[in-house]
């Protein structure tokens, strides 16, 4: 009688159903767990919108042509993927990994990771490590990592470029000048036995970018337009390159030292600036010919913006992390500041941002602290920030310590499961896809260190 | 649409029994499917041929059209929010507290006759004879034969196992 219904009726039922009852249903008839497997799975995972962040989950594993429940299999997989690090992000329950240590050593690494890869600066070298294909989250053991070195004098930022050009990577230093880079894409090799683990390359880079007068401190590119490439220097200018004939098109001089750069709207062509100025803050349109500042600017920071992120599956969102403890998220259609996060006890200033759609990280200057933001002010509604009013959300956050370190967070970076984050020392990797996975074994496992997460409201 | 011309004036609809009910216009408009037709159609003296629907069910579809005539008509936009509330209103509750071949049947009509808020209230109905049962209480409200050998059972609660709440 219930399978009498039109399909689009049955749906309508599934919709309404959480995913307990989801997984029930497959135990009262062989119907209903087909209906589930087919259906059910791959209806939920949609309904809960986690095809926007959980793209890269890995379904290679089951396409295999042999076995014909792969498809079926694929989301079950991937809806207990979801689900599961959704319960585990609620409860604080991760696990933690220090991917590389540093001994004796004070650096200011960045990181930047995608799909396949998690690249450092250590440094003026750079290294990388790629995940396994297999499994989410893990490093692929046999291509551990590789190395080279890169400036002669320490890098400050690394960009990677997007899409078909995910094997490039850009690279700024204190020795003024910005490298660019192909990497070798080395991963159809991963069976072959000879490959040697943390093998050293002496890459030459593809082009160099001299005219910075001063150490560049930070570079950015509008995943659109893989054409120009924007830079900020301590020589108090902001400039854009041709990244094929590496002319320095077109440079402006800042009101102050900057700190970082990033774009705000890829439409626009709108570029923020992070400076120490009057302003904290500068943003600017580029032109064909020109920077043209942005006149009425953005004044809600006290001090100077240290870090910026933008997400793409948010598009029209942008945050900033400032000196003066406050995370602020912005609308880039109003230009305003829809909603602020700062922990009540702590602070700190802000080195390092970045959120998904659900979440704030924010590195703080000290200490190794991560805190964590509810970045929706309605659980129901997080899509509408016409909603958010400034000022208007509680602080829902907890802090993360990484270890018993001093150093500050200076670089960070999330997806849906995981938070990467690099300190002076050492650099970790937090998953909350994981968690009853290393935690037996945690004495013996090198890898897992002592994390206190600290609760601030309830 | 709904405008003083229409006021008072009726439309005749025939069941797949050949019932005839005289219907007031705004009352038949409820189901999109009707108000598509009547807007067509223009005025007419004809019957409308419902082929899906028999006397009973059509009855007890009018009833709850005449008793919602004045709610207004849904739009795309709240379809989230209709979707996230399962609350079901006193006398839609008391409406939809029929035997199970009614309810199901009336599900169907308003599938049919494209009454969106019906639709959803039936299916509310459904779904909240599934939730926080276990499966032989479904099996027992569907009437439901288990086709599984234990060790099939016992597979697919191993399966399941991530979705317990921890």
């Amino acid at each position: 009688m219930f399978f009498d219904f039109p399909f689009d009726v049955i749906v309508n039922i599934l919709d309404l159903l959480t995913i307990q009852d989801i997984v029930k249903l497959r135990l009262v008839n062989k119907s209903f767990n087909n209906l589930v497997k087919e259906y059910g799975f791959k209806l939920y995972f949609t309904n809960q919108k986690w095809n926007m962040i959980i793209s890269n989950i890995n379904s290679k594993k089951h396409n295999n042509p042999s076995s014909p429940t792969s498809l079926n299999d694929n989301w079950q997989q991937k809806v207990s993927f979801g689900y599961t690090t959704q319960q585990n992000w609620k409860k604080k329950f991760f696990s933690s990994t220090i991917i590389t240590k540093y001994h004796g050593q004070s650096l200011i690494p960045t990181l930047k990771f995608d799909k396949e890869k998690l690249l450092l600066s250590i440094g003026n070298s750079i290294e990388i490590y790629y995940f396994n294909k297999n499994s989410y989250g893990d490093f692929n053991k046999k291509k551990k990592s590789e190395w080279f070195i890169s400036h002669s004098n320490d890098i400050t930022d690394i960009l990677l470029g997007e899409g078909i050009d995910d094997e490039i990577l850009y690279t700024c230093s204190v020795d003024c000048t910005i490298k660019k880079w192909e990497l070798n894409n080395n991963n159809n090799n991963n069976n072959n036995d000879n490959y040697n683990n943390n093998r050293q390359y002496n890459l030459t880079p593809k082009k160099q970018f001299k005219g910075h007068r001063s150490s560049v401190q930070s570079i950015y590119q509008f995943p659109d337009d893989p054409i120009n490439l924007y830079s900020v220097g301590f020589d108090e200018t902001l400039r854009m390159w041709n990244t094929e004939t590496t002319q320095d098109k077109m440079e402006i001089s800042l009101p102050g030292r900057p700190r970082v750069i990033h774009g705000l709207s890829s439409k626009n062509k709108l570029i923020g600036v992070g400076n120490r100025s009057k302003e904290n803050f500068t943003l600017y349109y580029v032109t064909p010919n020109d920077f043209v500042k942005y006149a009425t600017g953005i004044k809600d920071h006290q001090s100077t913006v240290y870090a910026i992120a933008s997400n793409p599956n948010l598009p029209n969102t942008f945050v900033t992390g400032c000196y003066d403890g406050i995370c602020r998220l912005f609308d880039v259609r109003t230009m305003h500041c829809v909603a602020s996060y700062r922990d009540p006890y702590d602070y700190h200033p802000v080195f390092s941002v970045d959120y998904d759609a659900y979440r704030l990280a924010a590195g703080a200057n000290r200490n190794g602290i991560i805190r964590i933001f509810d970045l929706r002010y309605n659980k129901h509604n997080h899509d509408n920030h016409q909603e958010l009013k400034k000022g208007a959300r509680k602080n829902d956050g907890w802090s993360l310590y990484l270890g018993n370190n001093r150093s500050p967070v200076y670089s960070l970076q999330m997806d849906h499961s995981r938070i990467f984050a690099a300190l002076s020392n050492m650099i970790w990797m937090l998953d909350f896809s994981k968690y009853k996975l290393n935690y037996s074994n945690n004495h013996n496992n090198p890898c897992l260190h002592y994390t206190h997460a600290k609760n601030w409201l309830g | 649409m709904t405008s003083e011309s229409s006021e008072g004036k009726k439309v005749t609809l025939k069941s797949c029994d050949d019932v005839e009910f005289k219907v007031e216009i705004p009352v038949a408009s409820r189901s999109i499917l009707l108000k598509n037709m009547i807007e067509d159609v223009g005025e007419t003296d004809q019957s409308i041929p419902l082929p899906n629907v028999n006397e009973k069910v059509l009855k007890k579809v009018l009833e709850w059209c005449q008793h919602h005539v004045n709610d207004p008509q849904p739009t795309n936009d709240d379809d989230d929010s209709r979707r996230r509330n399962t609350e079901i209103d006193d006398w839609d509750q008391r409406f939809l507290n029929v035997e199970q071949d009614m309810l199901f049947e009336i599900i169907l009509a308003a599938n049919y006759l494209d009454i969106k808020p019906l639709l959803d209230i039936g299916c509310k109905t459904v779904a909240n004879m599934i939730k926080g049962k276990s499966p032989e209480e479904i099996r027992n409200t569907f009437n439901i034969v288990n086709d599984f050998t234990p060790e099939e059972e016992e597979q697919i609660r191993k399966e399941n196992e991530w979705a317990e709440d921890r």
